[in-house]
């Protein structure tokens, strides 16, 4: 696979704050890779980094192999970040017709893009008469201007109304449909898990995790099991040879498999062994469990 | 270099507040044409100002640098707001993500800088021209060529202190305070001489280093012209003054007005660089 961005030991530090601890990320092309993590856990701060407004106090990265300078590398990406910033007199058309001056390159996209994120009849309208979410759309259209290699979103759906926010998330996956490798940042959950293939999970700058959603998610799911004979159901469940682990709250068993099982083989299985359930509830974690369980850990 | 050229002026075209400070500069620019029609009457004596000989060449030249220099604050605010509002906007933030560098987008400052002081020496240089034209009853043509070096100091001296407002403007980030830092930096050249001409008692000290501050050094670019004209001369002479055609213009003036330059474009720079955006 081809690789898009390299990241070595990226670190940030405020004085007595370190927004960014150590980083280490890998992303191939055609991944969508999700950057998740609480307020203030250090994702803007990371992009802002990749994106050359922030200087990095230690560590490295390199965009495309290193086959481009830093600068060449930005005019093949999108970006959008925290908040729309544009020049507040001009039209939406003359910002964006602004932006290919800057990337080189034709402005031939413009009206396009505008109609594609729902601007098509205000583009000659100036940004400061706009709403946060046109704001924002004309953002998104400005970073698909240049049918970028890498789409940069942070927190894409700000500031958005309902509909609003499913037209962007299925944007957003019809891009990534086409190829495009996406990097999302944003603190809901949801999002990150109905887009993203990939997920890194930050809390104050630390790494929780990185790699694959549904790795993360456990595929097998688990079980949530009561039985009268308690001591019975848990001998029976050990002895079950795709047995990984259970745990007890309130009475309730949560019982962990390393296979797929079914809950119609699982309850045959106990009721051939004299075990008759009084619950039982096949589950699978959700990102927001295991999300939860990495950052209180 | 005409890309980014082209970057900024798109930037600061399609804004209003810029069109319209653009032409109120080039107004009062040609307002200086009006000075042909002043007449003084004071009793029997008329002073009629063409006839004092202002508007003959090589004269005009620095007669219409000198007084119209001072406009060039118009041009300072421009380019101040223009930097200002990159911050306040965080469009410059943006333009760093859509693909510019910084080093890109400090020259496209800069070369705003010198396409307004050439606009600017072009427009007074025509116009010189024409009042001494007009007014001028005989000159040769090396009398006329010769007033082009006072157009390339007028140049030099708007790169210069325009140059100088970008420098604070990075620095400060907001227009009123960069404006009000301008004038505060101003009088601490003033008091700063007349301490060390008068506390310290060096006035040579005083007036060698006049050739030297940021925006004290630049005055010798464009020098006060009117002790030049005869009239002044008859006068000085008649109260018995020696006359100084000593004025400070001169390679000196230039050179330091061009490495004050580079100062401002290196600081500049660092700033840029080293802030998180």
């Amino acid at each position: 696979m081809e690789s898009v961005l390299e990241v070595k030991g990226l670190t940030k530090k405020y004085r007595r704050l370190t927004a960014v601890d150590h980083i280490d990320l890998s992303i191939e092309k055609g991944a969508v890779y999700g950057l998740l993590g609480p307020n203030g856990s250090g994702k803007s701060t990371t992009l802002g980094m990749l994106l050359n407004v922030i200087n990095p106090t230690e560590g490295s990265f390199s965009w495309f192999d290193g086959k481009s300078s830093s600068q060449a590398a930005l005019k093949r990406i999108g970006a959008l970040i925290e908040r729309p910033n544009f020049y507040s007199y001009m039209s939406a058309y003359k910002n964006l017709e602004l932006v290919c001056k800057i990337k080189q390159i034709d402005t031939t996209n413009i009206s396009d893009k505008l109609t594609l994120v729902g601007l098509g009849d205000r583009q000659h309208d100036a940004f400061k008469t706009f709403s946060l979410g046109m704001k924002q759309r004309l953002a998104i259209a400005s970073a698909l201007l240049n049918d970028p290699d890498v789409l940069i979103l942070d927190e894409p759906t700000n500031g958005f109304d309902p509909q609003g926010i499913l037209q962007i998330r299925q944007l957003i996956k019809d891009i990534a449909k086409s190829g495009t490798t996406v990097i999302l940042a944003s603190h809901l959950l949801d999002e990150v898990e109905k887009v993203c293939t990939h997920v890194l999970i930050l809390q104050k700058g630390k790494m929780l995790y990185n790699g694959k959603v549904d790795e993360l998610i456990a595929s097998n799911g688990f079980f949530e099991l009561k039985a009268d004979d308690a001591e019975e159901m848990i001998k029976h469940l050990k002895l079950h040879n795709a047995f990984d682990k259970i745990t007890e709250t309130d009475g309730l068993y949560r019982v962990f498999f390393k296979d797929i099982i079914t809950p119609s083989s699982l309850n045959y299985y106990l009721m051939q062994n004299g075990v008759s359930l009084s619950h039982l509830v096949f589950k699978k974690e959700s990102l927001e469990e295991q999300f939860i369980q990495l950052t209180q850990a | 270099m005409i890309r980014l050229l082209k970057i900024e002026l798109f930037k600061l075209w399609n804004n209003k507040l810029v069109k319209v400070l653009i032409f109120l500069y080039l107004g009062l620019l040609s307002l200086l044409a009006l000075l042909t029609a002043v007449k003084f009457n004071i009793g029997l004596f008329t002073f009629d100002l063409a006839k004092e000989g202002i508007f003959d060449f090589p004269i005009v030249w620095k007669i219409a640098a000198f007084i119209t220099a001072w406009f060039k604050v118009f041009l300072a605010i421009i380019i101040i707001n223009s930097i200002t509002m990159e911050y306040s906007g965080r469009t410059l933030k943006q333009n760093l993500i859509d693909g510019l560098s910084k080093r890109e987008f400090l020259f496209s400052k800069f070369l705003a800088v010198v396409f307004f002081s050439l606009v600017a020496t072009l427009f007074i240089t025509v116009l010189s021209s024409l009042l001494g034209w007009i007014h001028s009853a005989d000159y040769t043509m090396s009398e006329y060529f010769e007033g082009y070096i006072y157009m390339l100091g007028y140049l030099v001296k708007h790169i210069a202190f325009i140059s100088f407002c970008m420098l604070l403007a990075f620095l400060i980030r907001k227009s009123a305070l960069t404006l009000g830092l301008v004038f505060v930096w101003y009088v601490f050249e003033v008091i700063i001489l007349l301490v060390i001409r008068w506390t310290f008692d060096m006035p040579e000290l005083a007036t060698e280093l006049n050739h030297y501050l940021p925006l004290m050094s630049i005055y010798y670019l464009t020098p006060e012209p009117f002790s030049q004209l005869e009239t002044a001369q008859q006068m000085g002479q008649a109260m018995g003054a020696e006359v100084n055609y000593d004025n400070g213009f001169g390679v000196k003036a230039f050179v330091t007005a061009l490495l004050w330059i580079g100062v401002y474009l290196f600081l500049s720079f660092r700033l840029l660089k080293k802030r998180d955006l």
